[in-house]
């Protein structure tokens, strides 16, 4: 008890102070809500647009899920499928480095005509920006397996599929969490970028419109909602892939151990 | 089971693509069913190239390498050998129990039509490894809850749990501090005589050497030739005093001394 209040108390002392001193400032210097709207009004703008922001983090939170998923999944299997043929990565490595650099907005308006407006294209636009560190992470996972372990598993006759069911795929996984812990943060992120460009036909509208709605109507506080409500998702997100990991890793690999 | 090597030639590309090096060149060296041989050369003289094929992990360029059992040769890859590394290389994930099961695991001997009673006997041949390297009371325990020398221990029953008829030891206790190491000397040397095995043991320890080994070669640095082969002077039983006796002393100085002059 002691301790959660130790843990507990500094950081929210430190908002309290940060709050304080930001609603004084707002007042004394009688600064335009459109500006900076001060945390009081920005509290009432939640309250009162809690069904809005609510559906929207219902909208945004389940197609980064959708795109988190597909990243996951992909990534993973394209990462077994390279780590298994040298002559494939060779071949097709370099290209995904494409998905690393290549700026979300510029593809965007293709997957609107690939895909349409809505769900999916977003979804996609989700998965194209958080897939990378996912194929990276258990790339260099199944790289950095001991070559003596290798040998061990030749030694006893050891088919290509036992070798990576038992050796790559678990030797890997401290670095697949790893990948999939940054791509939790970036699938939230690439799902409001994409819902600028192709969420508009969502029926309820997503984070990103909500965003867009209030900056073009100058509710600043409701756009700090917004904001608010996407952190809340991508620690959500942050939280889910942490815990699934520490239950995998918890009994053997130090990382989950302390 | 015997073993031979006949003019083995092993060289190796440098991976920077420096001038190619030759571990081994035109080796011949006879291995007697149940001995217990152990090499002693400097490091990295080519002791473990030597190993690797006599397990079938590599190839020579030249010349061939040669199990003999019954009466019938064959190629070193894919028999039951046991092969045990300078460190313990367990599976982290997995309990003793699972690591030392690992080797029927692989053989895909477990599935099939009789899967279930080979998974009886694989149980029973796991827990007989596991109280033979005195492990037993650890079987589900994570190799991270281990010391060094308890995971080397899980290492050996792991080799010994296929019932291997030849046994390949590459520095295995090199890591470990002395006392664990005199004793896992005892008791390796107890379960090969024990077992029946053929064992090749690679060191750069001349005392290890020479309180283990039935047979010592003793090669120069690379490209490893053997520079003298030597029979053990020495009682069959090898205990604690003999560390201590004359006899002792003097098989360790015959060893120094061919080493050195082997150029190491």
């Amino acid at each position: 008890m002691r301790r959660a209040a130790e843990l507990v108390g500094p950081p929210l002392a430190a908002l309290a102070i940060f709050l304080g001193a930001w609603e004084g400032a707002v007042r004394a210097l009688a600064l335009p809500p459109f500006l900076l709207p001060a945390p009081s009004a920005i509290g009432a703008a939640v309250v009162a647009n809690a069904e809005l922001l609510a559906r929207g983090m219902l909208t945004t939170g389940a197609t980064a899920v959708a795109g988190f998923l597909l990243s996951a999944i992909l990534g993973n299997a394209v990462a077994y499928v390279l780590g298994s043929f040298r002559v494939l990565e060779r071949a097709l490595y370099p290209y995904t480095l494409f998905l690393q650099t290549v700026p979300i907005v510029t593809i965007a308006p293709l997957l609107v005509l690939w895909f349409g407006a809505g769900a999916t294209a977003v979804a996609v636009a989700a998965f194209i920006v958080s897939v990378f560190p996912v194929i990276t992470g258990t790339l260099s996972g199944i790289r950095a397996v001991d070559p003596n372990l290798r040998d061990l598993f030749r030694l006893y006759g050891a088919g290509r599929l036992a070798v990576l069911a038992k050796l790559e795929i678990p030797a890997a996984l401290p670095q697949t969490v790893t990948g999939l812990r940054v791509a939790s943060g970036l699938a939230v992120i690439g799902t409001i970028v994409g819902e600028f460009v192709a969420g508009f036909a969502d029926e309820a509208p997503g984070l990103g419109i909500v965003v867009l709605t209030a900056y073009r109507q100058l509710k600043t506080d409701l756009l700090f909602g917004a904001v608010l409500g996407s952190s809340v998702l991508g620690l959500g997100l942050f939280a889910a892939v942490q815990a699934l990991g520490h239950a995998l890793l918890r009994r053997w690999h130090p990382s989950a151990r302390s | 089971m015997a073993l031979r090597f006949e003019g083995v030639t092993r060289r190796f590309e440098r991976a920077d693509g420096g001038a190619p090096f030759t571990a081994l060149e035109g080796l011949d060296l006879a291995v007697e069913p149940g001995s217990f041989t152990v090499l002693l050369g400097p490091s990295g003289c080519g002791k473990s190239t030597l190993l690797r094929l006599a397990a079938g992990l590599d190839a020579p360029q030249s010349g061939r390498v040669v199990l003999r059992e019954g009466d019938r040769d064959r190629a070193p890859a894919g028999g039951p050998t046991g092969f045990v590394f300078q460190e313990a290389h367990l599976l982290p994930w997995r309990t003793l129990r699972a690591n030392v099961a690992l080797p029927f695991e692989l053989r895909g001997e477990l599935r099939g039509e009789r899967g279930g009673a080979r998974r009886l006997e694989a149980e029973s041949a796991v827990t007989d490894a596991l109280e033979r390297v005195g492990l037993a009371a650890f079987a589900d325990r994570m190799p991270h809850e281990l010391s060094g020398g308890m995971k080397m221990r899980a290492s050996l029953a792991r080799a010994l749990v296929s019932n291997p008829r030849l046994f390949l030891l590459d520095e295995p206790f090199g890591a470990l501090d002395e006392l664990t190491r005199l004793r896992l000397d005892d008791e390796l040397r107890a379960l090969a005589k024990a077992l029946r095995m053929t064992v090749l043991f690679v060191t750069h320890s001349i005392q290890e050497a020479a309180y283990l080994a039935d047979r010592v070669v003793v090669f120069s640095p690379r490209p490893a030739r053997i520079v003298a082969d030597v029979r053990a002077p020495l009682p069959e039983a090898r205990t604690e005093a003999l560390r201590f006796s004359d006899a002792f002393a003097s098989f360790v100085g015959e060893l120094h001394a061919a080493l050195v002059k082997g150029g190491a």
